[in-house]
Formats: C-alpha cells, structure tokens, sequence
C-alpha cells in the first residue's frame, strides 16, 4: 500500500484512468468514445490527458484512418499500477474510517 | 493530499460509474460485429428457404457452421482487447449460445410434427429469449433488440402468408444488421 496519488486523484483523471484500466492489455480507446463515456468536452479530456501521458500513466497515439486524423489513448503498465495503488489506498481509508495525508 | 473518508466514498462511486460505462461501450463494440454477422447469417438462411425450400436443413447446417466458425474468428480477434474476467465472461456468452442451439433442436425435435414455418419462428423465439436475458446484465439494449425482434416473428408467424421467409429475413436478419450498425456508432472499437 503506497500513499495516495495526487495526478490520479483529481476527479477527471480518476475517471480516466477507471475507464482506460477496464481494456485489455493491447486495447487502445478512441479520444472520442472516451470523451462520451467520461461525458466531457474535448478541453478538458485533452488537457487531463496531457498530464496524465507526462507522468508516464497513459499513451496517446495520434494516427490516421484514410484522410481523417485519429487519436487513440491506451493506460501503461505503469499507469495500471499507480490507478491499483491508488485504488487500495482509497479503500484502506473507506475501512479505517479516517483521514489521510 | 488529504483525503477524508467523505472524498474516499465518492472517488470510489466515480470509479464505478467509469467503469460500468466503459464496460457498456466495450460489450456494445464487441456485440455490435456478432450482431452483423448473425443478421446476414439469418437473412441469407430465410432467402434461401424462399428460393430452395427443400434444402433448407442443409442449408441451415452450413450457414450456421460458416457462423460459429466467424464467431470463434471475431472472438480471437478481440482477445486482447479485452481482460481476463472479460474473456471468462465472453466464453460463458458463447456457451449459453451454443445451449440454446441445444435446447431448440431438442424441442423441435420432441414437438415433432413441426412445419418449416413452426420451427422458422421457434429457433429465433428462443434466441431472443437469450438476447433479453444476455440484456438484464449487458444493457437495455439487448432486451430492446430481443423483444422488437420476438414481437415482429409473431407478426409475421401469424399474417405473413406464402412470404413467411421474406418476411423473417427482414424481421430478424435485417432488425439483427440494424442493431449492430447502431451498437457499432455507440460502442467502443478496441
């Protein structure tokens, strides 16, 4: 059990991370299909994709099919532990019944 | 950071609805190439009915075989798109599929004398049961897709007359090609 995880906290990065940990390990999702399950705006996904892939927690693939510009966004192995991590540490406080810093 | 029980409880409710939401998208991708696949199955089957009725065993036999082989392709195809608990559910999907094949050529076959029209409206009754039942877990969308599909075949079962088959290939393939268009445009391309 680490401490909690600060970059993943934030409730748009949670989500995130929630969302791109439920596919497989080779799986990619498209920025749109992630934009309308997360159910935000091109913005603000794109922004906390940014520092989600600084930190080395997701991959951005930006591609085309045929002529139209694609971006697809896949979790890293890092990124899948630090989301388990920070996962664990959430419901060690739920079980405590405390508070952490 | 500071993190209170309060923070805790909703982060954990967020991760949640993130994940059901995913897992929706995933499932309706996925469903959406089976759901084409089994609609030119069926609409090709009932056209051939039409054309050649006296193959029709046969031509079923094939078509259905071509079918579950292109089932086990797609499914291998999207094997690592997909997490573990997610492959174990997929298996369980494709068996619950092939006791439903069971069960429909058990009855059929005890009920017997049955017209092709009987057992051309019983074989897609049961998998639509299916459908509704896949859809208490997977999503409305199933139950939708089932139940339109089960109230159209007894239409066509009661009032279709001499174009019975034209009339199924419509009703089931074409409602099963419609459906899996729509789930392509609302699920999730891994």
């Amino acid at each position: 059990m680490t401490d909690g995880n600060p970059i993943i906290h934030q409730a748009t990065r949670l989500k995130i991370m929630a969302s791109l940990n439920r596919l497989g390990p080779d799986a990619t999702l498209d920025f749109t299909r992630l934009k309308a399950i997360l159910d935000t705006t091109d913005g603000n996904l794109g922004t906390h994709l940014d520092a989600l892939e600084k930190h080395g927690y997701v991959a951005v693939e930006k591609l085309f099919e045929g002529r139209k510009p694609r971006t697809r966004v896949k979790v890293t192995a890092a990124g899948r532990r630090a989301f388990k991590d920070h996962v664990a540490y959430l419901h060690k406080i739920i079980d405590d019944g405390g508070e952490t810093d | 950071m500071i993190v209170d029980r309060a923070d805790a409880a909703a982060a954990l409710t967020a991760i949640g609805d993130a994940e059901r939401e995913t897992t929706r998208a995933i499932v309706y991708g996925i469903a959406s190439s089976y759901l084409i696949l089994w609609g030119v199955v069926t609409m090709t089957g009932y056209v051939a009915d039409d054309i050649k009725p006296q193959y029709a065993w046969i031509i079923w036999l094939v078509l259905d075989g071509i079918g579950f082989a292109a089932t086990i392709w797609i499914s291998i195809r999207n094997k690592t798109g997909v997490r573990p608990d997610q492959k174990i559910l997929a298996r369980k999907l494709l068996a619950a599929q092939f006791v439903l094949v069971v069960f429909a050529i058990l009855v059929t076959n005890i009920m017997q004398p049955l017209t092709a029209r009987q057992i051309g409206a019983f074989v897609p009754l049961v998998f639509m049961l299916g459908y509704v039942l896949a859809g208490l877990w997977f999503g409305r969308f199933f139950i939708l897709c089932g139940a339109v599909i089960a109230v159209l075949t007894l239409a066509v079962f009661w009032w279709a007359g001499p174009w019975f088959s034209l009339d199924m290939a419509m009703v089931s393939g074409g409602v099963l090609i419609f459906s899996g268009l729509w789930l392509r445009r609302v699920g999730a391309s891994l």
